[in-house]
């Protein structure tokens, strides 16, 4: 278990160029154990990047991170990724998909496959979704999708849960129904950083909010997050694609 | 009655039993790698190494001057030819600049047209064309039954050591890679085997229709479970189901048995398909009752 003392995650000075595009830019950024972090951004703003390099599926160009101090342990990580990257017409029942989130490669048989099927079941029941065991992924609504794979995130007990836009495309109850689910988890003790773009959602559920574009504009407080830290996140996509509108960039500045 | 007479037939003589034996084998290791080629969907690809394998078998009958029956050099260089092609077709697909189905196409033809060029240059192995098309499969010999047994063992390894990795890889290939699912070593091991298990099987359903093993057990275990263990024995069920009827069909009927083999799988998948079919309108039909029922 962790500590108070021990930060769950160090992000130091991380810098993150692909294909000769700068995509990160020297981001500093700690996280305590059991803090519901919020990432926001404008698009191509680095978030999801961000999470695949935490996740160790992109290498940082310079700069670190580590998660935990030695003395505090590894930490389990939780992944729940966009949906639009997973496949729709996977053929598995809810329950599969769930249980697929168990650490290990061997198949389980006996007393731990009975053990996997009870967890898959109470987290299913615990995402609200406990009559939708046996149903297919492609059955599933969008939300409901959502939840089962928050399900699968939680299958292998994490200390710390990486979600990226979950709430996408998810009607309004939808999204305070997973939002609520989120706070009871970090309530728990489980650190989760969740990006997404819904500003007032975010604000209302989490702690802490990191404004990121390429660099790390403001972070701090949800509730000492202003317009103008929104704007100053937002504003350096219109810099970089150039679209002003016809207007000049002071002319642009003045009205931020 | 007459079947299982039939059956019989096949222990009476050393060549037919090898001919069974090399079915049996074959259609494990295709009935095991299905559902992953399906789930993974690279049907296409699978279908572009069976083709490409051409080239490596009339390269090796071209390089050992050997006969039309491939030896072990010949099935070696085999091999390497069609990883040869497989890493082209990783080559060409990395970085965004080719769809990876444009490389399949564009190197699988290239392969094959250098098999059909060797093996016409070779006279004396162009006439046994249709042999590595359609199989020749009462000529099976006892290395190549060795071998099959040899890759059904493997395959079957790999497919109990990384069975929930391979589950997790089919689902979303990003979130197999955050949970450790080391996702490149899975890609590469499978396209390997996929590549032995044309090789080793032109002899028993030929080139052309192996294709048709690697993918229609896992369309008929995906159709019929829900689940990874239920999807796998029904493939296996379905591949080894119609190896031996189409043995037997084609002893009966005295018909070159790959193409029974092929059209028996075709058959259960019709079957699975429709039935299939069946039990979701029989599902939707339920919901719709339900919805009425609440909403008056």
């Amino acid at each position: 278990m962790h500590t108070k003392d021990c930060h769950v995650l160090t992000v130091d000075r991380l810098t993150l160029d692909l294909s000769g595009r700068r995509i990160l830019r020297d981001i500093d950024l700690v996280v305590e154990p059991g803090e519901f972090l919020g990432l926001i951004g404008p698009n191509g703003g680095g978030k999801t990047s961000l999470l695949r390099v935490l996740l160790g599926i992109l290498a940082p160009t310079a700069g670190d991170f580590h998660w935990s101090e030695p003395a505090c342990g590894r930490p389990r990580i939780g992944y729940v990724p966009q949906r639009t990257g997973v496949d729709r017409d996977y053929p598995l029942s809810s329950r599969e998909i769930v249980k697929q989130g168990a650490p290990g490669s061997w198949p389980l048989f006996g007393f731990h496959a009975r053990e996997a099927n009870r967890k898959a079941d109470e987290l299913l029941n615990r995402v609200g979704l406990s009559n939708q065991g046996g149903a297919m992924f492609v059955n599933l609504s969008g939300g409901q999708q959502r939840r089962l794979l928050l399900a699968r995130a939680l299958m292998n007990n994490p200390n710390v849960l990486l979600l990226d836009e979950p709430t996408a495309g998810v009607d309004s109850e939808g999204q305070e129904q997973f939002c609520e689910i989120l706070r009871e988890l970090s309530r728990q003790g489980i650190t989760v950083i969740l990006v997404s773009h819904d500003i007032p959602l975010i604000t209302a559920h989490a702690d802490r909010i990191a404004c990121l574009c390429v660099g790390l504009h403001w972070h701090g407080p949800a509730r000492a997050l202003d317009q103008s830290a929104v704007n100053g996140a937002y504003r350096c996509e219109l810099e970089r694609y150039q679209i002003f509108g016809g207007r000049t960039r002071s002319q642009l500045q003045e009205n931020l | 009655m007459e079947t299982f007479l039939h059956l019989g037939t096949f222990f009476k003589y050393g060549f037919l039993e090898r001919a069974l034996g090399a079915a049996l084998l074959m259609s494990l290791i295709c009935g095991m790698l299905s559902p992953f080629v399906v789930l993974r969907r690279l049907s296409f690809a699978a279908d572009g190494l069976a083709h490409a394998s051409l080239g490596g078998l009339a390269l090796g009958i071209f390089l050992l001057n050997s006969g039309p029956s491939p030896t072990l050099a010949g099935y070696g260089i085999t091999f390497l030819f069609t990883c040869g092609v497989a890493a082209a077709i990783a080559y060409f697909s990395t970085g965004n600049r080719l769809q990876a189905d444009t490389a399949v196409g564009a190197c699988f033809v290239a392969a094959f047209a250098l098999g059909i060029l060797l093996l016409t240059i070779r006279q004396r192995s162009a006439g046994h064309l249709e042999d590595f098309f359609f199989g020749s499969i009462l000529a099976v010999n006892p290395l190549e039954c060795w071998l099959l047994a040899g890759l059904a063992s493997l395959t079957a390894f790999f497919c109990v050591s990384y069975w929930r990795w391979l589950g997790q890889w089919t689902f979303d290939e990003e979130l197999a890679r955050a949970s450790g699912v080391k996702t490149v070593w899975l890609r590469y091991a499978l396209i390997l085997l996929i590549a032995a298990t044309v090789i080793l099987s032109t002899k028993v359903v030929g080139i052309l229709l192996v294709t048709a093993m690697l993918i229609l057990p896992g369309a008929i275990g995906t159709l019929s479970g829900r689940n990874m263990p239920l999807i796998l024995l029904c493939s296996l069920a379905a591949a080894m189901t119609s190896a031996t009827g189409g043995m037997v069909v084609s002893n009966m009927a005295n018909v070159p048995p790959g193409p029974v083999i092929v059209l028996l799988v075709f058959s259960l998948f019709l079957a699975a398909f429709f039935l299939r079919r069946r039990r979701d309108q029989r599902i939707w039909r339920n919901g719709s009752q339900i919805v009425r029922e609440v909403q008056p």
